[in-house]
């Protein structure tokens, strides 16, 4: 699938809900084994696959440095995130923007 | 003699100040601002004489930058305070004056006979030096870096004399006020310790209020909880403090203007968000629990990260200014005396020496009256250069 910045993509198969933060191009963007879909699309109904169902925490940010990949989990589910079937490594924490 | 200008709003007031470093800072503002100040010193001359740096490298008690710098503008009296002949001058020299100014243990009672003068004493804990009211303050414990394994450090300068002189003019200044309302002038004592204190913005009401225990930062204000790092380094190598990150959607809009004039939009991939950002009319802390709107807020930090990365520190403050974000490039305080801003102000001014025929640059006042105006007086002057004034 055609990613970038600022996109919104949801899961196929579970509730998750992300944002593409950083990175373009065709990636195989997948959320509980499946290809993520454009934010607004029915789900399928197929079933998680087995091995991706580890789950996304809202909030969090998962990322694939090599391909410069960084998505924001808007909306947390059971499947997990991979590309292709190498899972997609969530980051540390950042701290969260302060006043001052 | 030294030429001393007195056209500043404090005109016709005159000082009678005791030469000590602590309030020197409070006496040389005075000056700038018109009043005739007198500093008393010993026969030997002031201790602050002798602090270096000196000019030349030579040392000598009229060679002291530290001097020359806390005291244009003043004129000079030598006094032997210990001698009842030079304690009688003393007594009539403050006679003469509307105000006495002094630090440390000196009893300012005797002088209290004339209802009409104000006395104003900077207290403090003795012995004293800048580094250790800043730190039995408050203020060095929350200045140093995001590691605190490193010791707190402290700020270079006198900075707690200043604070402490600062208040000191305040107190005087209202004490003036007072007299022009009832004729009556009243003794001010400020407390150097509480006065640096007071400056510890949320360190110290952060406590009595909620608790909170804050802790220093890397460039940035001390905090109870970690901020954003906000010195970037740029293409020069040069640091830049971006500031606080912007919440207004105007900003997020000037914002993406900035990266526009630099003709990195379109590079910039962050700049989706920022785009988000210009629907919001703020972004308020309650908005922060959402994700998104903290991805929004961290492209703003990102865009800065990416335009530092091409231009020059100058360049980014310049611009970034420009388009009504704040940003300050981080000067060494002598860069500021070349800044192109400082001196179509005019704030540099040149002192001449008549003394050694020279003329030294110095940093101006501040203030600008449109009445009255203030100006740095002459050069500092020589021990009891004018002595006639006690005889």
């Amino acid at each position: 699938m055609e990613l970038k910045a600022g996109q919104r993509l949801k899961s196929a198969v579970c509730a998750t809900e992300m944002m593409v933060v950083k990175g373009k191009g065709d990636i195989d963007l997948r959320c509980g084994g499946h290809s993520v879909v454009a934010h607004g699309t029915d789900a399928s109904g197929e079933p998680i696959a087995d091995g991706f169902d580890t789950g996304t925490q809202m909030g969090k940010r998962y990322a694939d440095d090599d391909l410069g990949l960084e998505v924001l989990v808007t909306k947390a589910g059971k499947g997990s995130l991979s590309i292709g079937d190498a899972p997609l490594l969530q980051k540390d924490a950042k701290p969260l923007p302060s006043s001052d | 003699v030294s030429d001393v200008v007195t056209s500043g709003p404090l005109q016709g007031i005159r000082v009678i100040e005791l030469a000590n470093e602590i309030s020197s800072w409070a006496g040389r503002v005075l000056a700038d601002l018109g009043a005739d100040v007198i500093v008393v010193e010993p026969p030997a001359g002031a201790l602050q004489r002798t602090q270096g740096p000196f000019l030349d490298d030579i040392a000598g008690v009229e060679r002291s930058l530290s001097w020359w710098y806390y005291n244009t503008g003043k004129r000079s009296v030598a006094l032997d305070l210990g001698t009842a002949s030079d304690g009688a001058a003393l007594e009539r020299l403050v006679a003469s004056a509307d105000v006495l100014l002094t630090a440390g243990a000196v009893d300012v009672s005797r002088f209290r006979t004339d209802p009409s003068l104000i006395t104003v004493s900077v207290d403090h804990p003795e012995p004293l030096t800048d580094l250790t009211l800043l730190a039995a303050g408050g203020p060095v414990w929350m200045c140093g870096y995001d590691d605190h394994s490193v010791p707190p450090i402290r700020g270079g300068g006198n900075q707690g004399f200043h604070i402490a002189s600062h208040w000191a003019v305040i107190g005087l200044l209202v004490a003036l006020l007072q007299r022009e309302l009832n004729g009556e002038g009243q003794h001010v004592d400020v407390s150097a310790l509480a006065a640096v204190n007071v400056t510890t913005e949320v360190g110290t009401y952060g406590y009595l209020s909620s608790g909170l225990e804050v802790w220093r930062q890397t460039g940035r204000h001390a905090g109870a909880a970690a901020s954003m790092p906000t010195q970037i380094r740029c293409a020069d190598g040069r640091y830049i403090n971006a500031g606080i990150l912007v919440r207004r959607g105007p900003e997020f809009a000037q914002m993406l203007r900035w990266i526009e004039s630099h003709g990195l939009r379109a590079e910039f991939e962050g700049a989706v968000f920022l785009e988000m950002g210009t629907e919001y009319e703020v972004v308020r802390s309650a908005d922060l629990l959402d994700p998104v709107v903290q991805q929004i807020m961290m492209s703003v930090r990102d865009a800065q990260q990416f335009v530092a990365s091409r231009v020059s520190a100058y360049d980014f403050f310049v611009s970034a200014q420009q388009h009504g974000l704040a940003a300050g490039v981080i000067y060494s305080p002598d860069e500021v005396l070349d800044d192109p801003h400082f001196l179509a102000r005019n704030w540099p001014v040149e002192i001449h020496h008549d003394d050694l025929d020279r003329s030294f640059t110095y940093p101006g006042v501040p203030i600008r009256f449109t009445g009255t105006p203030a100006a740095v007086g002459g050069r500092a002057p020589r021990i009891g250069e004018h002595q006639f004034l006690a005889e």
